[in-house]
């Protein structure tokens, strides 16, 4: 009789267990990043305006927008691009855009996915957003610009 | 008998250690009443030069334009390795609603679900509030008060 309760009690730990590494495992979040810098004869904070006038036209919302003074001057626009499940129903993923000049002045582009699954985002796969991009700026607003990948360090 | 008792340990080491946690102590203050634009930042800049005196570390200086519209100062609160805290940081908010706050937040290890873990921040503002009150009064002649806005898990 003892050892038959001995041996629930190890079952039920075991359960316990198993769902506690589950959980654990399914909490983990990794922050994916694609960086790119744009590139422009425009200079970067008027630049940075206009991209912001496109996207509030695209009538993709605004997260956070901050100017930086100190330890560096830099300026910072996050947009939210949305929500997704999967591959299982346990993890979800959240998607940025986020706009940033340096202080050396150069203006960049994170293409971010906040994920429960690691991911490694290949530059290809945002050739058509960025020609599309790029198309838009110039008869819209007159401004050319260049994508080129950033490798990651 | 032996290994019953070892997955019983193991059992019980791994459910001890998943409920020891890193948990945020958080207080937020308002400084009272609200107050003009060119008086906001004149408060603002007392209490940054209070904390800076006490040895916190400016980080960061910004503008936070949207969701909110305020100049934000982030401090570094000095810590050692032993007191088991994680980004310990005091901010001063500067909005243009007319609201001055400062912000006390840090992460630490909770070793006692049960009661008050040894690792527990003391709450800095309030340990500060007499003297900040004075030396605004004094530097920029506001009588100001400084009332506990919210608090976080503890």
């Amino acid at each position: 009789m003892k050892i038959n309760n001995i041996n629930s009690v190890l079952k039920i730990g075991t359960i316990v267990v198993l769902s506690a590494a589950v959980l654990i495992l399914s909490a983990c979040t990794f922050l994916n990043k694609a960086t790119f810098s744009i590139d422009s004869p425009s200079k970067s904070e008027k630049l940075l305006n206009t991209i912001e006038n496109y996207f509030k036209e695209l009538g993709l919302p605004l997260e956070r927008k901050i100017d930086f003074s100190y330890p560096e001057n830099r300026k910072e626009r996050s947009y939210f691009l949305g929500r997704t499940r999967g591959p299982i129903p346990l993890h979800t993923t959240y998607s940025y855009v986020v706009l940033r000049v340096e202080e050396s002045g150069v203006l960049y582009l994170d293409w971010i996915k906040i994920s429960d699954t690691k991911q490694v985002p290949k530059p290809e796969y945002f050739e058509q957003a960025h020609t599309k991009i790029e198309n838009d700026l110039k008869t819209r607003f007159g401004v050319d610009v260049k994508f080129k990948f950033i490798e990651p360090k | 008998m032996t290994s019953h008792v070892l997955k019983i340990a193991i059992c019980l080491s791994v459910l001890l250690s998943t409920g020891c946690a890193y948990v945020e102590y958080r207080r937020i203050y308002n400084v009272e009443p609200s107050i003009s634009a060119e008086k906001r930042t004149a408060v603002g800049t007392v209490v940054e030069r209070y904390f800076l005196d006490k040895g916190y570390v400016l980080k960061q200086k910004y503008h936070d334009y949207h969701p909110d519209d305020m100049y934000v100062s982030a401090f570094e609160i000095p810590r050692t390795t032993e007191q088991k805290v994680r980004h310990p940081y005091l901010s001063v908010l500067v909005k243009q609603t007319g609201i001055v706050q400062i912000k006390h937040s840090e992460w630490f290890l909770d070793t006692n679900p049960f009661g008050d873990s040894k690792h527990k921040p003391k709450d800095l503002i309030a340990a500060a509030r007499e003297d900040l009150i004075t030396r605004i009064k004094n530097q920029t002649g506001i009588v100001v008060d400084i009332q506990l806005f919210e608090k976080g898990y503890y």
